[in-house]
């Protein structure tokens, strides 16, 4: 499991991690979602020990970040944000030596495991070509292999599957639910893709500068947000748009089209019949009224849209 | 010690497959065996009356007697002992060049480079200890810059036998000072180049300035050949432990100095 309390890193005059607080449990997938330098990278790294906390603290698999970053370091597996590999090795030797480096001594069930590995991310029948020969997305694969070498109890993947076709990037994302679901493992999932995001994470925290600005399960999230909802009418019309806006509980009324109008609302139950009803009486023939996909998307950029965001802040 | 064997043999596997830095561990030294090579020949080659042997006698003979007497490396009574000493004093600490030279680019790909291609970032995220790591980049930057010396030397010793002259031993590397230097100092005076390229991997962000800052260690220790070679023929066989020992006491101080520096909180900030 990994528990963060008040999380704070800082670098000379940026304060690159501020506060963060939040918990993963064993066989549950978290998402760290924020722009670029929002701070998710840095707290991958505290998490990692391989940065030591200004200030708050950290436990991951047992054991504090700044105490025991030995400890801490053996069970985890960090995928980072560029694959990072010694391309004149093959994938096979490369997996091997961190195998090693991660203090798995026998040789046989270092072999199985590294077989195991390349198989999994689909590169077995490359195993003795030197990784130079790579494309981004096979070294994305092999950097991934090599997160899960030594099977570690929590798994911190930082944009995971940024590189992978769309056939690998399943394969990847079922395998990860398949480590959290069944067998246990805790996984940390930094990601700027949102889609997969609310696909995988059970809880997700939002951050922005270094700060959490929300944390919770991706429907509850979504449902924090206004729902988009759109009314199309045979032709609209000054008056119409008059009525609607004094309709209760709608926003941002927009004029998309000679017969589209989007409007945004916290409560459609209500709120839509009023619509209907205002639009009807200002003489419109309605064709129809739909409630928009509220997804993850409109959330997040609600609250980073509204989060300040300091020159200068970490990646 | 198992982490930093491991990390020396994966670099050191890297090295071997990559061209840029195999082709000067290779022609460099064979360049230098062959020049000093080339130039014994031109001036001993042919023995005692060769061009080198003879300025060699007559400074000799223009040495004081008093002068001499002090002077207790020197055969008193062999000429050509005389000039064998003075062969084996130039010839020596010219092939620690060789580890100065190869140094630079060896250490300064492994620890900046790492760094700038990214890959340093996952190997400090698993529980290998920082001196571990110290130890395992040093180690693969030091035994090619050493191989490197004893190839360069093998192709001088190829070359003294070519020239058939008197004034070298038949079985050059049977010699305890040749010995001595090949397997002691050149290794010490590429440990101190590596050391260095360390301390400066926590101070500078790319692989151009190391290589660059590397490369004016090469003037100091260049500089160290000319009292060297002048200790070694006048006054005493001993002068490679000397040379040695300074270079031990040396290496521990910086490779001590670089162990404290070498965190990973230092490593990953210093970009």
């Amino acid at each position: 499991m990994i528990r963060a309390r008040g999380l704070v890193k800082v670098f000379g005059p940026v304060r690159a991690v501020d506060g963060l607080t939040f918990e993963v449990e064993p066989g549950e997938i978290y998402g760290l979602l924020g722009p670029n330098g929002a701070g998710k990278t840095t707290a991958m790294r505290l998490l990692s020990a391989l940065l030591r906390p200004t200030s708050g603290s950290a436990v991951v698999a047992g054991f504090a970040v700044d105490a025991e970053p030995r400890e801490v370091r053996a069970r985890i597996g960090i995928l980072t944000e560029v694959p990072g590999l010694y391309t004149r090795l093959t994938p096979a030797e490369y997996l091997d030596f961190f195998a090693q480096v991660q203090g798995l001594r026998d040789a046989s069930a270092r072999a199985a495991r590294v077989e195991e590995m390349l198989r999994l991310v689909g590169l077995w029948d490359r195993r003795r070509s030197v990784m130079r020969t790579f494309s981004k997305g096979m070294q994305q694969r092999v950097a991934i292999a090599r997160t899960l070498v030594q099977d570690p109890q929590v798994l911190l993947f930082d944009e995971p599957t940024a590189a992978l076709d769309p056939e690998a990037a399943r394969s990847v994302r079922d395998y990860v639910r398949e480590l959290a679901a069944h067998r246990g493992r805790t996984v940390l999932l930094c990601t700027h893709n949102l889609v997969e995001a609310e696909q995988l994470c059970q809880r997700l925290s939002i951050v922005q500068a270094g700060r959490q600005v929300a944390e919770g399960t991706p429907a509850a999230l979504k449902a924090s947000v206004a729902t988009i909802c759109v009314l199309s009418v045979r032709a609209s019309s000054p008056l119409l748009l008059k009525r609607l806006e004094g309709v209760a509980d709608i926003q941002a009324i927009t004029l998309d089209g000679p017969g589209t109008i989007t409007y945004r609302t916290h409560v459609p139950a209500r709120a839509n019949p009023e619509v209907v009803r205002a639009a009807v009486a200002a003489g419109a023939d309605v064709l129809g009224l739909a409630e928009a996909a509220n997804g993850l998307e409109e959330f997040y950029l609600s609250v980073v849209a509204n989060s300040p965001r300091p020159p200068g802040a970490a990646g | 010690m198992r982490g930093a064997r491991l990390v020396a043999v994966r670099e050191l596997r890297e090295t071997v497959r990559d061209p840029n830095l195999v082709l000067p561990l290779v022609l460099m030294p064979c360049l230098i065996g062959v020049l000093a090579g080339v130039s014994t020949f031109a001036s001993f080659g042919s023995g005692p009356s060769g061009v080198g042997t003879a300025v060699t006698n007559a400074a000799l003979d223009r040495l004081p007697a008093a002068a001499a007497e002090h002077l207790s490396n020197l055969p008193t009574t062999n000429r050509d002992a005389t000039i064998e000493t003075l062969l084996k004093a130039f010839s020596i600490p010219l092939f620690w060049v060789i580890p100065v030279a190869l140094t630079p680019a060896l250490a300064a790909d492994s620890f900046v480079g790492e760094r700038e291609r990214s890959s340093l970032e996952p190997l400090l995220a698993t529980p290998i200890g920082t001196s571990q790591l110290l130890l395992g980049k040093l180690a693969a930057s030091v035994i090619p810059a050493a191989a490197g010396t004893w190839l360069g030397v093998l192709v001088f010793w190829g070359m003294t036998l070519l020239s058939q002259s008197t004034l070298y031993p038949r079985l050059l590397l049977a010699d305890g000072d040749w010995l001595i230097s090949l397997l002691v100092v050149a290794p010490l005076v590429a440990l101190f180049t590596a050391s260095v390229a360390a301390l400066l991997s926590t101070r500078v962000s790319g692989y151009r300035v190391a290589y660059q800052l590397n490369g004016l260690i090469v003037l100091p220790v260049v500089l160290l050949l000319i009292p060297a070679t002048a200790f070694l023929f006048l006054f005493t066989s001993a002068a490679l432990w000397y040379v040695a020992a300074l270079f031990a006491g040396v290496d521990v101080a910086i490779v001590a100095w670089a162990n404290s520096l070498f965190d990973r909180e230092h490593l990953m900030s210093s970009r």
